[in-house]
This record gives structure tokens, C-alpha cells and sequence, in this order.
């Protein structure tokens, strides 16, 4: 082969781009600055996240106080009777959310998420909640249920579950509300 | 995207409790605490910067009474998908340091080797992963022999890395990348034969349906086609070429390999057929740009010199128009707002390391900066870019809604001054003692009615009323004189007593259970009034100091979250810069192959000239 033609096949060579594989291809070319940006960036980071959580914290206590604060959570168990579209909640007959699902949160929910559907401050005494879950149903049909709970919020914060399971037996979505000791 | 999906499959399998499943699947975590199926909400949608906050608030809060060591698993491994890396191994360190069970310490074994390795501590990865004395769950046990066989490459000892590899039973395309890195890392290192039998074992495999495998596939034909063109062995390197699919985006380098093959055995026009149509594509390729060399190279091998001097001078052209382009966006190029747009922090703001830039094909970039982002320091800077672009806009909204709580604090404060008289006021009048005094006194009544089972004690008003009449009635009848028509009247008032006592008897048990029963109710009432009361008492006593305590928190966060944005800010710059300044050096490394290009057609369009010199002055 002709000098030339090595020469350009050298250089041909040289520019195939190597494949990374999944975690361990990277190669560790990075200079000393990189890397010491790389550092500042995750001790700021770290720090962001601090002050997140104390925001949090701080933003619940000032928004929802202990003594009125009722947090309303959903959770789905398998899900193989019902796909979930939205949740619809009235609390004392005033509608406290309509929440429309992506595909996204309806999928964490199933792997175990659980969502912080609604928090409000309510006060101490009897309370109604009704919630209205529409979706699809066994084969494909729309599917709307109710579930209604009546609770006693106390002066400690009150956290209810709204939970949608699979009864095998009645081939049919479960609907049920009950408080979280 | 594909180093960190695996990692977040290792962050899913260490977290969740339960084996994997033998499809690979995970099963849902079977949440005790309701703010923990909150953060895993959080994670499965890879919005791990949320899923961090609520974890570490929950923590704080104690919110997480079942979930200790599983919360703190969870936290190390959303830190690793969130790209931080030192905090990850802290987390894992310390988890090692407590009795956790052996399944468990062999997966924090694991991910500490490959936060070792990501940072370039290959020494220190090698020895953790020699620390996990049992097979792990499938996937980790790939995971874990993927990175043994790359810790061997790159010591050298690539027959053991192949060995490793070997044992790796799985079809995932991880497999198929490090099959091929470590062919590609034979070949470099001058070992022809054993990267040409590892790539051709991979292409072997089959099964090229994924957009990602196939061009894998791709790059290995073209790979193994230079390398057998580079030992002059000519017909498998055309088979390999001939192997590229068409459409892929390596075939112009595969159509320059099928015409050195042909070059190479003496068919320099059946080259040319290949480069011919080759030079027609896009001149940013670099495939193409070869081939604008190529081409009038065997045009001169032929005798056709006055061909070759014209494709020269093509080349030439079509080099300098692009060295003009390169140098036009080198000029105007505002790299920072494709930065920008690139690390756009509106789209997967949260997705830590598994995120990805794209450059859009329809970029004038998109040419000369595709190796630029294929690159694995780019993306990083990229990433901590786009990291540091999110929380900019995190605290930004921050500082935002610190304003309104800082106002929500002097509405309350005002309000509360407002309604201090009148709630002062009704707590002077309110006096419990009394209350209860009263409440007793009514129960001691009803005692003493239901032990005379005395009906008339429960009798309404008007009942009463009527029973007083009654009483009058009566007595007024015993002093009319004999002869007057009493005895008819007497009987009258008998029947009227008897219809009222009647009513009274027959209703006094119903009577009795529902004034127990409004009892019971005033001494509910009376409890809660009480701790309303007593709740009340406590919020008038720390009220002022709340509101004091309120401010001074807001304004220390207020301090913090301006501090960190200016220094947010600084690195976002910094960062920008450094992005440039990797940018501008992909650019100008092209910008220098094009002018060598350049140069080599300049010399021999010259070397031409020169030899077609002589033969036009003979002519006439």
C-alpha cells in the first residue's frame, strides 16, 4: 500500500469516534480545572439542597401549621383493574383538588411511589372527604368511583390515604380512604 | 446516558428491598411511611433534586420511623443519579460501617467500586470489587463484571479482560459496548488479531433492532474493516464494509473504505465508481472530505492528470468554503446561548446524570461539534451546567417566595394585634370553672330524676306550664262549694291530668336517654373548649416571639439562598467558559485537519502542474 493511501487511512483511524459503554467506558481526561469545578459544583449543589430542605421545612410550618395541617396521599397497588386519568377530592363538600395523571406519575405510583396529593389546614373536629377517581376500567371502559371517609382532625397533623387495589376475586378496582397512624 | 442508566438501575436495585425479579423487573418497595412513598414518587420520575429535598426533610422531621437504613440506601443512591458522587460514597462508607447484612454490603461494595472508577481511582475500585465474596442479584453481577473487564483493559491485560467478559451472561447492550471498547483498545495497542476476533464475536451475536445497537454494529464493521485494510487484507475488510447499512450514519466512511480496497488491488476505476458518488455528500463529513483526496489521488495513479489537477482544485475550493464556514462560526459563534439552549433547564430539569444533550441535526454546529458532544468531558461540563442553570432558577423562585412569606408574616402579625382585644375579651368571659359547675349541677339533677324515676323532672316548658295550670286548676276546684256541678268537672281535670301524666310516663325513657345523651355531648363540648382554650393560652404566649422567630429564620434563609446564588452564578459562568473553550478547540482541531487537507491538495495539484509543464510547452 502506497504511503499515501497509510497515511489517510492512519488518519481515518485516529477519527472513529470510540462507544462508551453503559459505566465504565469514561475515560478520565478531564484536567485538573475540570475537576475541581466538577468539585465546587457538587459542594454547591450540597448546599442548595440544605437550604432546600430547611425552606421546606420552614415553608410547611408557616403554611401548614401542626395543630390544622391534613395531608391527603395516594397510592396505587398493582393497578391491573383500573388505569388511573385524574383524582377529583372535595373535603366538607368544597373541592380541595382536581388532579389530572401523566403516564410518567401514574407508572412511580405503581412501582411503589406515593403521592402528596393535597394538604390544607383544617380545624379540629369532624370532617368529610369524597374522592372521585375516573380512569379505565376492566376492558378498556371508562370507569368513575366514589369513596367517601369521615375523620376526626385532633390538634396533631392527620394524614389520610387514598388507595386504589386490585381485588382478584371480583375482578375489579378497589377504592379506599383511611387514615395513616 | 447509557453509563447512567446502568446506574440508576444499580440505584433502583440497591434501594429496593426485594431480589430482582428474574425479567429483570424490579418490584414495587413496600412503603411503611407515607413520606417515604413520597420520595420514591419523586425518584421513579427522576426528579431526584425533589426527591433529595423531601427525603432529607423527612429525615429531619422524623417522618421515616421504618425506613432508616433504606431511606439513607436511597439517599446514596439518588446523590449518585443526581451526579454527586463524594456525598454518594460518604453515605455508603458509613452504611458499611454499620452491621449491614452481607447481600446488602456486596451491593454498597459495588457501587463504591464504580464511584471509585468514575473518578479515576481505577487502583482503589479494583480492590472493592474484590471485596464482594458472593455472586450479586443479575444485574449487579453484571454491572460488576462489565467494570472487572474494563479495570483489566486498562492494566494491560486484555486476555483477562476477554476471559471476564466471557462470563458475562447477558445480551444488554452494555455487553455489546464494552465487547466493543475492549476490541478497539486490542486494535490500538497493535493486537489486530484479537480485536478483529472480539468484534467479529460481537457482530456474530446478530440481532441489530435497536437504533443504539445497530449503529454499534455499525462502528464495528467499519473498524474491522480498516483494521484488515491497514494489514492489506482485502476481501474481509470489503465484506465488512459491504456489511454497513446504508442508511446508517457511517457509510460514507465505509464507501472511502470500499474504495481503498479497491484501490488497494489494483482497481483504481472501480475506486473512483465508489468515490465519485461518495465526494457528492455533504462536505462536512470527514469521510468526505477525505474522499475529495482520494479521489484525484488515483485519478493521477491512472495517468488522468489533467482530471486529478481539476479534483484537486475542487478540493481546494470546497476546503477553503469550508475552512470559510468554520471561520464564520468561530467569529459569530454565541456558544453560550447554545449552551444555554442545549442545558435547558425547563426540559428534565431534575434528571441528574442520565441526561444527555442533543444537538439538533438541522445545526450548523451539528457537523463539526458531533464528536465534540459524543465526548465524555463535554457532557459532564454540560451537565454541571445545566445543574447549575436549575438551581439558579431554584433559587430565584426561592427569593420570590420568601417575599411572600416575609408579608405573610406582617399580614398574620397585624391581624393578630387586630384580634388580640376581642380574644382577650372572650377569654375573660369564658369561664370554664363556671361552666362546669353548671354542667355537674345538671348531671346531679338528672341523677336524682332518674333514681325518683320522676317523669315531671324531664317535662318541657310548656309541659311544665301546663302541669302549673293543672296544679291551679285543681286547687281552685277544691275550694268551690258543694251543689255547684262538681263532680263532672272533677272528672274532666282527672281525664286532662291523667292525658298529660300519660304523655310524660310514656315518653320519660326516651326523655332520660336523650338528656343523657346532650350530656355526654357537654362534656365532649366542654373538653375541646378546654384545650381551645389551653391551645389558645399557648399560641397568645408565644405568638410574639413566633412572629420574631419566623422573621429571623426567613431572613437567615434569605441571607443564605442570596449567597448561593451569587456563587451559582460564578460557576454558571465559569462553566460557560470552560464549555467555549471545548467548543472552540473541537472547531479548531477540524479547522487544522482541513487545512492539512488543504495543504496536501496544494502540493500535489503543484507536483502536476509541474509535470504537465513540460509536456504543454512541447505542444505547438
Amino acid at each position: 500500500m502506497k504511503v499515501g493511501m497509510r497515511r489517510l487511512l492512519a488518519g481515518l483511524l485516529l477519527l472513529l469516534p470510540v462507544v462508551m459503554p453503559a459505566a465504565l467506558a469514561d475515560e478520565v481526561d478531564v484536567t485538573a480545572d475540570v475537576t475541581a469545578l466538577g468539585e465546587q459544583v457538587e459542594t454547591l449543589k450540597k448546599q442548595v439542597l440544605d437550604l432546600n430542605r430547611d425552606l421546606f421545612i420552614l415553608e410547611e410550618e408557616l403554611l401548614f401549621p401542626a395543630t390544622t395541617q391534613t395531608t391527603i396521599f395516594l397510592a396505587i397497588n398493582s393497578g391491573l383493574f383500573f388505569a388511573l386519568d385524574a383524582v377529583e377530592l372535595k373535603i366538607d363538600g368544597k373541592m380541595a383538588t382536581h388532579y389530572l395523571y401523566t403516564e410518567r406519575e401514574v407508572n412511580a405510583l405503581a412501582k411503589g411511589g406515593v403521592q402528596r396529593l393535597h394538604i390544607e389546614n383544617l380545624r379540629s373536629g369532624k370532617h368529610e372527604l369524597v374522592a372521585l377517581f375516573s380512569g379505565k376500567g376492566p376492558n378498556g371502559r371508562d370507569y368513575r368511583r366514589a369513596a367517601s371517609y369521615e375523620f376526626e382532625k385532633g390538634l396533631d397533623p392527620k394524614y389520610i390515604e387514598l388507595r386504589i387495589s386490585d381485588s382478584a376475586a371480583r375482578q375489579q378496582p378497589e377504592f379506599s380512604v383511611s387514615s395513616w397512624e | 446516558m447509557r453509563r447512567l442508566a446502568a446506574f440508576c438501575l444499580l440505584l433502583y436495585s440497591v434501594v429496593a428491598a426485594e431480589a430482582v425479579a428474574q425479567a429483570g423487573e424490579t418490584l414495587p418497595t413496600a412503603v411503611k411511611d407515607p413520606f417515604y412513598g413520597e420520595v420514591l414518587f419523586d425518584f421513579h420520575q427522576q426528579h431526584y433534586f425533589s426527591a433529595i429535598t423531601h427525603l432529607r426533610a423527612a429525615q429531619q422531621q422524623g417522618r421515616l420511623p421504618h425506613h432508616g437504613v433504606e431511606a439513607e440506601l436511597l439517599l446514596g443512591g439518588l446523590y449518585l443519579a443526581y451526579g454527586m458522587q463524594k456525598n454518594a460514597e460518604v453515605i455508603f462508607t458509613q452504611l458499611l460501617q454499620q452491621s449491614v447484612d452481607p447481600a446488602q454490603r456486596n451491593r454498597l461494595w459495588l457501587a463504591l467500586a464504580k464511584i471509585n472508577y468514575q473518578r479515576g481511582y481505577e487502583p482503589e475500585a479494583a480492590g472493592l470489587l474484590q471485596r464482594i465474596d458472593a455472586p450479586l442479584p443479575r444485574s449487579q453481577e453484571n454491572e460488576r463484571q462489565l467494570l472487572a473487564s474494563r479495570l483489566l483493559a486498562q492494566r494491560g491485560l486484555y486476555a483477562e479482560a476477554a476471559a471476564q467478559l466471557a462470563s458475562y451472561q447477558s445480551d444488554s447492550l452494555d455487553s455489546d459496548f464494552a465487547q466493543y471498547n475492549l476490541a478497539l483498545d486490542h486494535i490500538r495497542q497493535g493486537r489486530d488479531a484479537e480485536g478483529r476476533m472480539l468484534l467479529e464475536a460481537l457482530l456474530q451475536r446478530g440481532g441489530s433492532a435497536e437504533p443504539e445497537r445497530a449503529v454499534l454494529y455499525d462502528k464495528g464493521r467499519i473498524a474491522l474493516g480498516y483494521s484488515y485494510l491497514q494489514q492489506q487484507k482485502f476481501a474481509p475488510a470489503r465484506h465488512w464494509f459491504e456489511q454497513v447499512r446504508l442508511r446508517s450514519p457511517f457509510a460514507s466512511q465505509a464507501l472511502l473504505g470500499l474504495g481503498w480496497v479497491e484501490s488497494g488491488l489494483g482497481n483504481g476505476a472501480a475506486a473512483l465508481a465508489i468515490w465519485l458518488p461518495l465526494i457528492e455528500r455533504n462536505g462536512s463529513d470527514p469521510a468526505v472530505l477525505e474522499g475529495l483526496l482520494a479521489v484525484p489521488y488515483t485519478l493521477n495513479q491512472l495517468g488522468a492528470q489533467q482530471q486529478a489537477l481539476d479534483h484537486y482544485k475542487q478540493a481546494i475550493e470546497l476546503y477553503a468554503s469550508e475552512l470559510l464556514t468554520l471561520q464564520g462560526i468561530t467569529s459569530g459563534m454565541n456558544f453560550v446561548a447554545l449552551a444555554q439552549e442545549l442545558a435547558d433547564p425547563r426540559s428534565a430539569a431534575e434528571a441528574g446524570w442520565q441526561w444527555r444533550a442533543e444537538i439538533s441535526p438541522d445545526s450548523i454546529l451539528s457537523p463539526y461539534l458531533y464528536r465534540l458532544m459524543a465526548g465524555h468531558e463535554f457532557q459532564e461540563a454540560l451537565r454541571n451546567y445545566r445543574d447549575l442553570l436549575y438551581l439558579e432558577t431554584n433559587l430565584t423562585q426561592w427569593l420570590a417566595d420568601l417575599d411572600a412569606y416575609e408579608a405573610m408574616v406582617d399580614v398574620r402579625e397585624t391581624g393578630y394585634q387586630t384580634r388580640l382585644p376581642l380574644i382577650l375579651d372572650t377569654l375573660a368571659k369564658l369561664d370554664s370553672n363556671t361552666l362546669q359547675q353548671q354542667r355537674d349541677k345538671s348531671a346531679l339533677q338528672l341523677h336524682e330524676i332518674e333514681a325518683a324515676n320522676d317523669a315531671t323532672g324531664l317535662a318541657t316548658a310548656d309541659e311544665q306550664q301546663l302541669l302549673a295550670r293543672l296544679a291551679q286548676i285543681e286547687a281552685r276546684m277544691q275550694r268551690l262549694e258543694a251543689g255547684v256541678d262538681v263532680e263532672k268537672q272533677q272528672r274532666k281535670f282527672a281525664v286532662l291530668k291523667g292525658l298529660a301524666l300519660w304523655r310524660l310516663e310514656t315518653e320519660y325513657p326516651t326523655r332520660l336517654w336523650q338528656t343523657k345523651q346532650q350530656l355526654q355531648q357537654l362534656d365532649e363540648t366542654l373538653k375541646l373548649s378546654t384545650e381551645q382554650q389551653r391551645s389558645l393560652n399557648t399560641v397568645l404566649e408565644r405568638s410574639p416571639n413566633d412572629f420574631k422567630r419566623y422573621r429571623q429564620r426567613l431572613q437567615n434563609r434569605r441571607q443564605q439562598t442570596v449567597l448561593l446564588q451569587q456563587q451559582t452564578k460564578r460557576l454558571a459562568r465559569q462553566s460557560e467558559a470552560h464549555l467555549q473553550q471545548l467548543a472552540q478547540a473541537a472547531v479548531v482541531g477540524i479547522k487544522a485537519r482541513i487545512e492539512d487537507y488543504q495543504g496536501q491538495a496544494l502540493f500535489a495539484a503543484a507536483q502536476i502542474y509541474d509535470a504537465l509543464l513540460p509536456a504543454q510547452k512541447e505542444q505547438p
